[in-house]
């Protein structure tokens, strides 16, 4: 194809065309640099601070933990044969007849050291401990109970077994109760309820986009992730002392952001139209009811409508606001998850998987990245009911004999698109990778 | 780089502020620089889109009227053989901005329609016809200036 001739002429005229720019402007990139410098440096140490205070609080549980590992009396001695001064064993005192009783003194007990002793306490409490590891006491009639330092467990031993067991044989009588001790934790502590909080890696999966209408438009660079949270109660249940179910009732927050779409805003606070704007996106499209809010899509078409302004005096006072909108999807949920302990030491490791109900309770759109901020708009055509798959682990740490934290990595994938076949242009699947925080009660 | 944004613009401040712009990116998109293709080139494209981002931010500012007699004044102190680079660039910045745009992308960078279409988010019948009306109010100011300096000399 011949070449326009005033292309050529302009081409020709311009090719040789030299600027120096003025002085101030190579001033004004070295400002603006310098502001984006320490803009980065002040993120830098935010991280830093950050990192910190996570080691300083992780340093502080751990040693906690270890700190309660010290005590004088540990459950896991129980198991381990130990020289027993036999003679100091009282066994009139076991002949109880009382009623129930409550749990020694613990500073009582540890001041005792180093002996087996048994004794007749008021109110019909019968005691005895053996080498500071264990104490046992008769709470009701014709029953003993062995209790050790972990105020949790209390291991019932019938009234025929205990004083023969104790008197005749009692390493073999503490290999027993260490087997026992599982299996009395188990017991007691079938059902705790839990809190949680949990900050959230929010994005979603494209497989293909299911209109060739929106081919050309490059969802997978124009969009990105989100960070969010989710909070929720939790109540477990130990069905064995590997196996629990877990449910609870959360709320999740999921989105994606929406890059390339330039906000521009009335400096006067003025509505620049007086009906709605549309933008496209991967999870379904975006009707944003903010009037005072134009939009332009400055990398591709999202921008459906074809509105009019009707705001068209002092139109050069429009100011750029801010670039690109947040999709969110806020779901209530109700899942049911096993637990099973494929670790279990003063630490307990499980692995967790299970699906979840989720009823949407929002799908606020927002300006920029701030989900704190009024919402602009909602995302149309969207399911009001899914479900999600949810795996991950569990580390579970004591930090009393009834309280527990746990830090919970976990994944959660939605099972099918959350936008409605009508107004999908995508397939794509939300999911998140968070790390569950909290504690849990045991009853 | 000065004398792109110079192109771009439709006055010599806008220039600066496109340049201030560019020069940032370039820093920031410094570690991205793969070297496969020439630096230039590669700064070029980033001037480039950085012009495209500010014609965005102005669209508002922007009428799309017809070019008027005011907006293509010329140096008329000149002599004949002085319609020289200067000149030229001026008619480019005094064209309606959608229009300049498009020229500069089209004839002098040599972008095709369909790319401009993607970079500038309209149709490419619209860049084509974008181009032509540049072309045309140019050739207008071209013959118009013509005509003047042979009345002169």
């Amino acid at each position: 194809m011949k070449e326009h001739y005033i292309d050529s002429r302009f081409r020709e005229e311009l090719a040789g065309l030299e600027a120096n720019p003025p002085v101030e402007a190579w001033m004004a990139i070295t400002d603006a640099l310098d502001v984006k410098r320490k803009k980065h440096t002040k993120f830098t140490l935010f991280k830093t601070a950050a990192a910190l205070a996570f080691l300083l609080v992780a340093t502080f549980s751990f040693w906690f933990v270890a700190l309660n590992e010290q005590t004088p009396v540990n459950e896991f001695q129980i198991g381990q044969a130990m020289p027993v001064p036999m003679q100091a064993l009282n066994f009139d005192s076991f002949s109880s007849s009382g009623t129930r009783i409550s749990a020694l003194n613990k500073k009582q007990i540890n001041q005792h050291s180093h002996s087996l002793v048994a004794s007749a306490r008021e109110d019909n409490e019968h005691a005895f401990r053996a080498n500071n590891t264990s104490i046992a006491y008769i709470p009701t009639p014709g029953i003993a109970a062995l209790i050790t330092h972990m105020p949790d467990v209390q291991i019932p031993v019938p009234a025929s077994q205990s004083k023969s067991v104790i008197t005749t044989n009692h390493y073999n009588y503490q290999v027993d109760l260490a087997a026992s001790v599982a299996t009395a934790r188990s017991k007691k502590s079938s059902i705790s309820l839990g809190i949680h909080m949990a900050p959230q890696y929010n994005y979603r999966y494209l497989t293909q986009t299911s209109q060739s209408l929106y081919d050309d438009i490059p969802f997978q660079s124009l969009e990105q992730q989100i960070y969010s949270y989710s909070a929720g109660l939790s109540a477990h249940v130990r069905l064995s002392p590997n196996w629990a179910i877990q449910t609870g009732l959360n709320y999740n927050n999921t989105g994606q952001f929406i890059q390339g779409i330039v906000s521009y805003h009335h400096p006067d606070n003025i509505s620049l139209y007086s009906d709605f704007q549309y933008v496209l996106t991967s999870l379904g499209g975006v009707r944003v009811h903010d009037t005072y809010n134009h939009f332009e899509d400055i990398q591709s078409t999202r921008i459906l409508t074809a509105r009019s302004m009707s705001f068209n005096a002092d139109v050069d006072k429009l100011n750029k606001t801010t670039e690109g909108i947040t999709q969110t999807f806020s779901y209530i949920e109700i899942p049911l998850v096993l637990r099973y302990h494929i670790y279990r030491q003063h630490i307990g490791l499980e692995v967790k998987g299970g699906f979840s109900g989720n009823y949407l309770v929002r799908k606020d759109v927002f300006l920029g990245k701030n989900m704190f901020q009024s919402p602009i708009g909602e995302t149309l055509g969207v399911e009001q009911f899914n479900f999600s798959v949810i795996g991950g682990f569990a580390l579970n740490l004591p930090i009393t004999s009834n309280i527990m934290l746990h830090v919970e990595p976990t994944a959660q994938l939605f099972l099918h698109p959350v936008v409605i076949d009508g107004l999908r242009v995508s397939n794509a699947v939300p999911y998140n990778l968070s790390l569950h925080t909290g504690f849990s009660y045991r009853f | 780089m000065f004398g792109i944004c110079l192109r771009y613009a439709a006055s010599h401040d806008e220039a600066q502020d496109i340049l201030q712009e560019g020069f940032i990116k370039v820093f920031e998109k410094l570690p991205s620089y793969k070297g496969t293709g020439s630096f230039e080139g590669w700064i070029r494209k980033l001037f480039i889109h950085t012009a495209i981002e500010k014609y965005r931010e102005r669209i508002y500012h922007l009428p799309m009227g017809e070019i008027t007699d005011h907006q293509l004044s010329l140096h008329h102190n000149q002599a004949p053989d002085m319609l020289h680079t200067k000149d030229i660039l001026q008619f480019i910045q005094n064209l309606p901005a959608q229009y300049r745009l498009v020229f500069n992308l089209y004839a002098l960078e040599g972008y095709s329609h369909k790319e401009i279409s993607k970079a500038l988010s309209i149709s490419e019948s619209t860049s084509r016809s974008n181009l032509s009306r540049a072309r045309m109010l140019l050739k207008e100011k071209l013959n118009k200036e013509s005509e003047l300096i042979l009345r002169v000399v």
